[in-house]
């Protein structure tokens, strides 16, 4: 017979492929019978139909499923294995719900943090040639650099390819035709901007898109918002009475940057590039070198670079030296140096235009989430050890039919990967859960597909294989080891290593316990940070930004204020406390000129009513008097510094022939966190008209806020109309301050929670395991005529004692990182024991509630129950 | 042998075909028979597959029950899965039977001579 005449073959190694061998006979018989009776007629047809109908058996219940591959592969046995262990953990719901809970909360804190942290090593990577960007910086990391270093150096050194100022990101308020809008992201720089950051114009040319004043440069998501369903090319913008014209579109930069700008415009002030001062110190420089140059050797020609452009404006103000070596000799500084650009982000916080990350923290934050999932699967691999009598005659049957150990460790390896498998699943579904309270911490959003992608897969699996193999080869290995015999005739096994559980029972709860500790300080110094006395009456004290485009009719406006009965005093200044202040540079009028940074303030003579300073000498500030201006007030920490007897009447100068007179001196007050202590001050006079910088009305009010507020608004509407008013309270804003340690707080408490459930799991099979062990001993000691108590306390003391070797470990080494913690903020509170007492207390109340459940049960149990089993 | 009630009888209407060729085929039922039957008694063109998947869900309900014959020269040697109705399978086509029966008897005789 030619090929033609038998039924195609592949369709028939198909068939035998994937039918249930038994059924695969009878339906090749079939086939072929129909096959035989169609090939006279077209044997074409009856191939084609043969093909066909094997495609058509195709169905769930003929494909084979693992029983058909028994016993030629080891498929057959792991249907059984699985079997087995999906019983065993229905048989300890319990022990199994531990087990996944416990693994699942280490694994959801892997993700996120491994999520967290992958987001903040991508940042800044999107931009070309990143590795050649540098910042410079001046002294100890100061962000702020003189206007004329980028383009000199530009000029001097020809490894610097290119350079740009960047000053920002402010918020401006930006008006279109009669609509104004609070932006933020808005920052200014050069025009060389795009040549240092290259990004993608949508609309516009990169050369000239910042080459005049009064252009400005949208990103495509601004331009949208701003301008909807139009071209934005062209069109103007106007901010502080400023018309811009838009000249380019680009690409928003990504999520991960350390510039996150929406709107660039030209810096003003052309001419300081050029002929500004050398010791001002006012923009952000970033240079782009020429690849493969040593950043060392371009930072070793700084010195010679300082000296001479900047030595000669050093010496214009600081008379008293002769030379620029005389001002380097006598311990004072002015150097340069350079910073990666990729390490601004995770290394320099201070760099950063947006958010930046603590390096140290991601680390340590790192350790503690892995170190969550090692305990769990610690716990896991403890639970399974301390409960393997209940295998013992499982595994003893297995070996006495013919499995050998290899077999049996397969098996309970597959149980624990199944174990870590449906753990990696809960603990996805937890990161999920968690993520919101994650995202408050983090301050980032987060979205699900940050943690579902194809990426993450790929480590889940990783994950997963680990997980299983971390947690189950001890106790395969182990549980395979067992002697048949001994296991079958019901002699006790032993339940592996009591010290070496003991040993990370006590890890698990110093760790829970420091990060307890951790957690009363931090809530505990944030509680004495808010609390304390501030020097000023920041309560009720309302203030407005943006007043100076209230500047000409400022006594109209304030008048109309005080109108209202629930508004005491309305005053102007040009920072206020809590917010940035800026430190200028005066000296003492003296035969040798002491150099002082004092932060310098611009206020008038209703400050001191309105933000409740005391005076402690002398007089505060009189509108009257038009020398006032030529007047100043100091606090008390000024007058110590400098060593002062009688403060009144002292000159302080700002160089250049300005001299001030000192009118009084104000009690400290605070002006930032409590990370640094009081710092000199000087208030100078500046009558609203007069007023550098951006203004501030300070609003005292009292009785009904909510009116007072509504006021306020309705006064703002008055002469500004539709103009956004934007103001807050004092006390919010120093609370505000302490945003960082409110979430470091929550991150501990987060962490805390977690340590201490998975402990008390830890414990808990611990407890499982010494009271099997101690069956028979608690039982006689019934017979013998101990009460429950006497039994309860027997067990439990040795737990007790467990936490507070612990606790020995734990609080010293809590005392010693809480101590350097505080070390940091100049005010701050002393850890006293009640510091420790506390958390320790609490754990030991948890542990013993833990532990209670199950040594009751042991403890109130029939002895003959215990004794009759041999 | 249980009873059935005429409720407890869930049959489609391809099975119950099936399940009435073999009945017919009686010790000569398997699948290309059955196929081939279904053509010659009612013309309808059914697929092999199809067939053997009712006599699956039949012998599942218990209406039918299997067994492999010998092997012979046919086929190449493979055997021939026959198909037997059970007791039960019987009991369904009577139940079947009687319900069409009874409904068939009261249609109104206006309706049958009127058609």
């Amino acid at each position: 017979m030619s090929s033609n005449l038998n039924p195609p073959r592949l369709a028939i190694r198909l068939l035998r492929w994937f039918c249930k061998p038994w059924y695969a006979e009878v339906v090749e018989g079939d086939l072929m019978e129909l096959f035989d009776r169609e090939i006279h007629n077209s044997p074409r047809k009856a191939r084609w139909q043969f093909t066909m109908n094997v495609f058509r058996f195709m169905r769930w219940r003929y494909i084979k499923d693992v029983d058909d591959f028994q016993p030629k592969s080891p498929f057959g046995m792991f249907k059984n294995y699985f079997k087995v262990s999906l019983r065993n953990m229905a048989r300890n719901r319990l022990q199994s719900f531990f087990n996944v809970f416990g693994l699942a909360v280490g694994i959801a804190c892997c993700i996120l943090i491994m999520m967290h942290v992958k987001h903040q090593f991508k940042y800044d990577k999107h931009i070309d040639g990143l590795a050649n960007i540098y910042r410079v910086v001046i002294n100890n990391g100061g962000p702020y650099t003189p206007a004329r270093l980028v383009k000199t150096m530009i000029a001097d050194y020809p490894e610097v390819i290119n350079g740009t100022r960047v000053n920002g990101t402010f918020e401006a308020v930006i008006k279109i035709e009669d609509n104004y809008i609070k932006q933020d992201g808005c920052l200014i720089a050069d025009s060389t901007f795009f040549n240092v950051f290259p990004t993608e114009f949508l609309r516009g040319d990169p050369k000239t898109a910042l080459n005049q004043a009064n252009k400005v440069v949208l990103t495509k998501s601004l331009a949208d918002k701003l301008f909807p369903e139009e071209d934005a090319m062209g069109k103007i913008i106007n901010s502080d009475d400023e018309d811009y014209i838009v000249s380019a579109i680009v690409t928003d930069p990504p999520r991960t940057t350390s510039i996150p700008y929406k709107v660039i415009i030209p810096i003003p002030w052309e001419y300081w590039a050029t002929t500004g001062w050398w010791t001002g110190n006012n923009f952000y420089s970033y240079l782009r070198l020429a690849p493969q140059t040593d950043p060392k050797s371009l930072q070793a020609k700084f010195p010679d670079f300082v000296e001479r452009y900047i030595g000669p404006d050093i010496l214009k103000n600081n008379p008293q030296y002769g030379s620029f070596e005389d001002y380097l000799a006598d311990g004072r500084n002015h150097a340069f140096s350079l910073v990666r650009m990729q390490d601004i982000h995770l290394h320099h916080p201070r760099l950063s235009l947006g958010t930046s990350a603590n390096y140290d923290n991601l680390i340590i934050f790192s350790s503690i989430a892995l170190f969550i999932l090692i305990i769990a699967c610690i716990n896991y691999i403890n639970m399974s050890t301390a409960k393997s009598s209940l295998r013992a005659k499982e595994i003893g049957m297995r070996k006495v039919l013919g499995s050998v150990r290899s077999l049996i460790a397969q098996q309970f390896m597959i149980e624990s990967y199944l174990i870590a498998g449906l753990s990696i699943v809960s603990g996805v579904v937890l990161a999920m859960l968690i993520l919101p309270y994650f995202n408050t911490i983090s301050q980032i959003e987060y979205q699900v597909s940050d943690i579902i992608n194809f990426e993450n897969f790929l480590w889940f699996i990783g994950i997963w294989i680990m997980v299983g193999l971390l947690a189950g080869a001890y106790p395969a290995n182990y549980l395979a080891s067992f002697k048949p015999i001994a296991a079958l005739r019901g002699e006790s096994v032993q339940g592996g290593n009591t010290k070496l559980r003991s040993s990370l029972v006590v890890l698990q709860f110093s760790i829970s316990l420091f990060l307890m500790v951790a957690t009363f300080i931090v809530y505990n110094q944030l509680q004495f940070m808010s609390e304390r006395s501030l020097g000023v009456d920041a309560d009720q004290v309302y203030v407005l930004s943006g007043g100076d485009n209230i500047s000409d009719n400022y006594d109209a406006f304030r008048q109309q204020l005080k109108s209202n009965s629930n508004v005491v005093d309305v005053a102007v200044s040009n920072s206020y406390p809590s917010a940035f202040m800026g430190d200028w540079n005066y000296n003492t009028i003296e035969d040798n000129p002491r150099q002082i940074s004092p932060f310098n303030l611009f206020v008038e003579q209703h400050v001191k009513d309105v933000w409740g300073l005391s005076l402690k000498q002398g007089r505060f500030f009189d509108a009257t008097l038009a020398t006032d201006t030529a007047k100043i007030v100091v606090n008390e920490t000024l007058v110590k510094e400098l060593g002062w007897k009688d403060p009144i009447g002292q000159y302080l100068s700002r160089g250049s022939g300005e001299r001030f007179q000192v009118i009084g001196v104000i009690a400290d007050f605070v002006t930032r966190s409590a990370k640094r202590g009081n710092y000199p001050m000087i208030m100078r006079y500046a009558p609203m008209e007069s007023m550098y910088g951006g203004k501030y009305i300070s609003i005292k009010m009292s009785g009904n806020m909510m009116a007072a507020l509504d006021h306020t608004e309705d006064v703002w509407d008055q002469f500004l109309p539709g103009y956004p008013m934007d103001g807050l309270f004092m006390d919010d804003s120093f609370q505000r301050m302490y945003d960082g340690e409110r979430r470091f707080g929550l991150l501990f408490t987060g962490f805390s929670v977690l340590a201490v459930l998975i402990a008390c799991m830890g414990l808990f099979s611990l407890a499982t395991f010494v009271l099997e062990r101690k069956k028979k001993e608690i039982a006689l000691r019934k017979v013998m005529g101990a009460a429950i108590g006497q039994i309860f306390y027997g067990v439990s003391r040795y737990f007790i004692c467990l936490i507070l070797f612990a606790a020995v470990i734990s609080l010293p080494l809590s005392y010693f990182l809480g101590e350097k913690w505080l070390e940091d903020y100049v005010e701050r509170i002393s850890i006293n024991g009640w510091l420790l007492i506390i958390p320790l207390i609490t754990i030991l109340t948890i542990a013993l509630v833990t532990i209670s459940f199950q040594t009751y049960r042991s403890a109130v149990r029939n002895p003959v129950d215990a004794l009759k089993e041999e | 042998m249980k009873n059935m009630g005429e409720e407890k009888v869930q049959l489609g209407e391809f099975e119950e075909l099936v399940l009435l060729i073999t009945a017919i085929l009686h010790e000569n039922a398997y699948g290309v028979k059955v196929l081939d039957e279904i053509a010659v008694q009612t013309g309808r063109k059914s697929n092999i597959s199809g067939v053997h998947t009712a006599l699956d869900r039949l012998e599942k309900k218990g209406y039918l029950r299997s067994y492999l014959g010998g092997a012979t020269s046919e086929r190449g040697g493979r055997r021939k899965r026959f198909f037997k109705v059970t007791d039960l399978g019987v009991q369904v086509l009577e139940i079947n039977h009687r319900v069409r029966n009874s409904l068939f008897q009261q249609i109104p005789e206006v309706l049958l001579q009127n058609k």
